[in-house]
């Protein structure tokens, strides 16, 4: 059985961004404070700390989480994804570039969050309706953007794919 | 906010995890941890002791019965959402966990967590309760059933135990159609007010009617007496209207930050209407 006292750190192997990494954190830690202090993983933004912004949503086992609602020592096992896994070096995901074409962010704390968000939308339904985006979008909250151009970029991106991006040779979903 | 300092433990079978509860004070189950870690951030929790449930297999299923289904307490709202059998079985179910949160909650999200947390604005206990669910409690005495109807005491109070786990709900098939309504601030909030329905139609007259409201009072809450008024009824606008405004009626409602008791039964009325129009014209 995994235990740890409150003062004890527990070890915990997990696949972050496509590398096994192994850490060990006090079970306290949550996941979001885990991936940014232990890690380094910097891109995962804490908001409001208890569930309501969205704005430390990642990808574990693909699937979109609030990671200040998971512990760091629940890691254990699973695969995570965050908002580092998606540029090439200096090349931009096309899902990025749809961002920064539609200028769909301001001051950008949101957009990690909002980024895992759409990628999960986009793997289930890769050809969302205005409607469905701005559904799934109501559970990340930005305090800048209205959403408009967010939905734009998002919409543009599943309509449209790469096309008209250079460089960008990844499709949706992946 | 961080959380406060507490140990931690991932039992893998549930007796060990009913030990850990029983032999260590001040510990609490850890479901999805989407309703207790927020309460642990705002300090408004600090238990000493976490028990995760998350790797006790038998939790993570469910199971169909020859008359109902028995739903695991570690299933999460996404599983639920997405599965055929709740769709097939429990269609106020589907309609309601739509309404759960936002995807990311739901991912992690229990059913049997949002039952045991009884939030007076969560979707699962109405669901249970105007279905008549049995919620199966385990403990080192071993194992008993507590109707949904006996279940919920008031706000995140139910008649758990300490030192007992929920691990499931057995909720009986229905013969009736069903349907399901919400008001909230944003989509996925929790609810200022909910109302499912439920009626089997005969003859164009009901038979059957269950009424109930969630997120009005401490607790669900029923309308035996506007349920009474249905039978033998039509579903005609105007019986629609009188047994929506009968429904409200007798509730006592609270008050809170985002809704005055009487916004809550005007909303409560509105609701109820809605749901039965939509099962008298079949829009579902």
């Amino acid at each position: 059985m995994r235990r740890a006292d409150e003062d004890q750190r527990l070890d915990v192997v997990a696949t972050v961004n496509g590398r096994e990494r192994r850490f060990s954190v006090l079970p306290r830690l949550s996941l979001a404070d885990t991936l940014r202090e232990e890690l380094g993983l910097y891109g995962v933004r804490t908001g409001c700390e208890h569930g309501v912004c969205g704005a430390c949503t990642i990808l574990v086992d693909e699937l979109p989480v609030r990671s200040c609602l998971m512990l760091g020592v629940q890691a254990n096992g699973k695969t995570i994804r965050t908002v580092e896994s998606l540029a090439e070096g200096s090349s931009l995901h096309p899902l990025q570039e749809a961002f920064r074409r539609h200028h769909a962010l301001q001051c950008g704390f949101c957009t990690a969050g909002i980024l895992a968000t759409s990628q999960a939308l986009l793997a289930e339904n890769p050809c969302p309706t205005r409607e469905e985006v701005r559904e799934v979008l109501s559970g990340n909250i930005c305090r800048c953007t209205g959403y408009q151009t967010i939905v734009d970029a998002i919409m543009d991106y599943a309509e449209n794919g790469q096309a008209g991006v250079a460089g960008g040779e990844r499709g949706p979903a992946e | 906010m961080k959380f406060p300092p507490f140990s931690y433990a991932c039992p893998t079978s549930l007796a060990e995890a009913i030990d850990l509860l029983n032999d260590n004070e001040d510990s609490r189950p850890l479901a999805g941890g989407q309703s207790l870690l927020p309460m642990m951030a705002l300090r408004v929790a600090a238990p000493g002791m976490l028990v995760d449930l998350g790797d006790i297999e038998m939790l993570r299923q469910n199971m169909v019965l020859p008359e109902s289904m028995r739903i695991g307490a570690m299933v999460t709202h996404a599983t639920n959402a997405a599965s055929l059998d709740i769709w097939m079985h429990f269609p106020l179910m589907s309609q309601a966990l739509h309404h759960v949160a936002h995807q990311a909650v739901r991912n992690r999200g229990t059913f049997g967590g949002s039952i045991a947390h009884a939030d007076a604005g969560a979707e699962m206990p109405l669901v249970v309760s105007a279905l008549d669910g049995m919620l199966l409690l385990q403990g080192r005495e071993g194992e008993r059933s507590v109707p949904a109807a006996d279940f919920f005491q008031g706000h995140y109070t139910t008649a758990i135990e300490s030192g007992e786990i929920l691990t499931g709900v057995e909720i009986p098939f229905s013969d009736m159609d069903w349907a399901f309504e919400e008001m909230a601030r944003r989509s996925g909030d929790l609810a200022i007010a909910m109302a499912a329905a439920g009626v089997r139609i005969e003859d164009g007259v009901c038979r059957k009617a269950r009424l109930m409201f969630g997120s009005i009072s401490d607790r669900p809450v029923r309308a035996d007496e506007a349920e009474a008024f249905l039978i033998g009824r039509e579903l005609t606008p105007p019986v629609i209207r009188e047994v929506s405004a009968m429904a409200a009626a007798g509730i006592h409602a609270r008050s809170d930050t985002h809704a005055s008791a009487e916004y809550r039964l005007s909303l409560a009325t509105a609701l109820m209407r809605r749901a039965l129009t939509r099962l008298a014209t079949g829009a579902m």
